[in-house]
């Protein structure tokens, strides 16, 4: 499903480029619940938003769904951003003017395939996740847990292939912690939902299939690969 | 659900009531300034026009003067001789020539506030001076000494205890007149240079006598024969003028040819007033980009989600763009119905005759979107120029 060969990305400090990925290579099978960890500052973020289509790379090679992904329009970006990636955000990025039902829907605007189906598809989603209660409330009147859960239906909206998630549980407690990352497992084991989460909290990385560690800009260790 | 661009856009606005209002006003004034302005100066000039038509469009009015300097005689003014010669040119079908007496006028031994001025017959078709009671005067009256009398003057007396006024005697200068007439209110004619309802009338001959010839003729008006144009009448009075008084400044006044100037002036008018209001417009123009730009640097963040989630830069240049055109159109059209109705108001005080006027309408509403359009694609352009990461990474 992803595939990501020589990745390099800096970023312009003062006069100098600062570089933050060095050579990064890693892949991620079609069907895959994967946890990225590092410290603070090691590029996880950057990798996320690389994968997502929301940042550029200074060089190396990324490949979705077996097409690249360089050189593409600004407008097929979108597309693809729309199409095959969610994205599941530390602190939720719910639009407060918007009740829930909007706020679950509003990747439909840009959806180019039949929004009456994908409007039934995320009244199923909000039913599933157990916010379909909340669909007139407003995002203020939610728990973090559930505006978490709002989120993550938004981010499936219009049925990706791959869930990106950066720090997901960054903001709730643990109870909520713990639900959000059975969901999770529940939309990749059930609905083979491709999943790339970036984490501090090893424990919650355990839960994945496998964990990244990114350190310098290289991926250090594999558990994977120690398995293997 | 809000999917359309028009229920966001809305959602959008709302979420900011007080900023939107406040930009919407903008518009909303500049826009009232544009259809009140345009309308109030065209309205203006119609009612200027048709204050013109009710004093006739056939009439003509000259004066006469003599160059500073030169004292020949007659050179500037009109002698009787030359009265009768203008009856002679094709399509005058009245002559009536006015001459003022500066004298004082007594009536029961109280001073009264007229001016006497020395009129023909065929001045009351002329000026369209009719009379509540009595009569004017006539060709017997020409060597008598009678009178008529203007409203004004009338009341006057009235209050002065001469009652009742037909009838009674006058004491103009040195001799006593007895009014023979009395005046209806005068409504007051651009063409004709007496204030008749102040004026206390006699036979021009006998006010030449009686001011042993010092009174000249400045002033006469001509009503032109129907069926005749005006100017062209014009044209031959002014020629033979101009022949009988070579030296002699000649004035011309008549409603046609002012009528043609206003209408000419009318233009440009509309433009000046237009362009008064639309630089209101502009200044509301102003207000709309600034409320549009805060918007974006406020809503940094909401693009770069909006981008995550497939927005393309069109889809955020048209939110942007789509917001600004509907501050700016529920402007317009806001401005539009309080500018029309500032327009009754203007119109009702000053007395105009009131007609709607689509044009200014139709220019507010074309104005105000265009406003729209124009001040609200800069910022419309700016926010779909975002790098969705940058976008996404402001506020947070």
């Amino acid at each position: 499903m992803i595939k990501c060969e020589g990745w390099f990305k800096s970023y312009p400090v003062g006069q100098r480029m600062y570089p933050v990925l060095k050579g990064l290579e890693f892949e991620i099978d079609t069907g895959e619940f994967v946890a990225l960890m590092g410290r603070s500052g090691s590029g996880k973020t950057t990798v996320l938003n690389i994968l997502g289509l929301l940042d550029h790379l200074s060089a190396g090679t990324y490949w979705l769904a077996g097409q690249a992904m360089m050189g593409h329009s600004s407008r097929a970006l979108a597309a693809f951003r729309n199409t095959f990636i969610g994205f599941v955000f530390q602190h939720f990025f719910l639009l407060p003017r918007l009740n829930i039902l909007d706020n679950v829907c509003l990747p439909l605007q840009y959806y180019a395939g039949d929004r009456d189906q994908a409007y039934a598809h995320c009244l199923q989603l909000m039913k599933r996740l157990g916010i379909a209660e909340f669909a007139q409330q407003m995002p203020a009147q939610l728990s973090g847990g559930q505006q978490q859960r709002v989120a993550i239906c938004r981010a499936l909206a219009c049925k990706p292939k791959v869930l990106l998630a950066d720090e997901p549980t960054g903001a709730l407690d643990a109870q909520n912690s713990e639900e959000i990352m059975s969901l999770f497992k529940e939309l990749n084991e059930e609905d083979g939902l491709t999943v790339f989460m970036i984490t501090h909290d090893s424990e919650l990385a355990q839960q994945s299939q496998r964990v990244l560690h990114l350190v310098e800009g290289q991926i250090e260790l594999n558990t994977q690969e120690l398995s293997g | 659900m809000k999917l359309g661009l028009c229920a966001q856009v809305g959602a959008n606005l709302w979420s900011t009531k007080m900023r939107s209002l406040l930009a919407l006003l903008g518009v909303l004034i500049g826009t009232a300034a544009v259809v009140a302005l345009i309308s109030s100066g065209e309205l203006a000039t119609r009612t200027a026009i048709e204050q013109l038509r009710r004093m006739g469009t056939d009439l003509i009015s000259v004066s006469v003067y003599g160059l500073r300097g030169d004292h020949s005689a007659q050179s500037g003014s009109v002698s009787s001789q030359e009265v009768l010669g203008f009856s002679n040119i094709l399509g005058v079908k009245w002559v009536a020539p006015s001459a003022q007496w500066p004298v004082s006028v007594m009536a029961s031994g109280r001073s009264v506030d007229a001016s006497v001025l020395g009129v023909t017959p065929a001045w009351a078709h002329v000026a369209r001076f009719e009379l509540e009671a009595g009569r004017f005067l006539t060709g017997m009256d020409a060597q008598r000494l009678h009178c008529v009398v203007g409203a004004e003057v009338s009341e006057n007396m009235r209050q002065a205890g001469v009652f009742p006024v037909l009838g009674a005697w006058v004491q103009v200068g040195n001799q006593h007149c007895q009014i023979v007439g009395v005046g209806r209110r005068w409504p007051s004619n651009f063409f004709i240079m007496a204030n008749l309802n102040r004026s206390l009338m006699l036979p021009l001959t006998m006010v030449q006598s009686l001011s042993n010839a010092s009174v000249e003729i400045h002033d006469v008006a001509f009503k032109v024969m129907a069926g005749y144009a005006t100017q062209v009448v014009q044209n031959q009075l002014e020629s033979r003028l101009k022949q009988w008084k070579p030296k002699a400044q000649i004035y011309f006044k008549n409603p046609e040819a002012l009528i043609e100037q206003v209408t000419q002036q009318r233009q440009t008018l509309t433009i000046l007033l237009g362009v008064i209001g639309g630089i209101s417009l502009l200044v509301g123009g102003v207000g709309i980009m600034n409320i549009m730009l805060v918007a974006l640097a406020e809503r940094k963040h909401e693009i770069g989600l909006r981008m995550a989630l497939g927005a393309t830069q069109r889809d955020i240049r048209q939110l942007f763009l789509a917001e600004a055109v509907v501050l700016t159109v529920a402007g317009g059209v806001l401005g539009i119905l309080i500018g029309s109705l500032g327009v009754v108001v203007i119109a009702w005080i000053s007395a105009w005759y009131y007609t709607f006027l689509v044009i200014p309408v139709v220019i507010g509403f074309i104005v105000s979107c265009l406003v729209g359009v124009f001040f609200g694609f800069y910022p419309a352009y700016r926010a779909s120029l975002l790098e969705p990461i940058v976008a996404l990474r402001s506020g947070y």
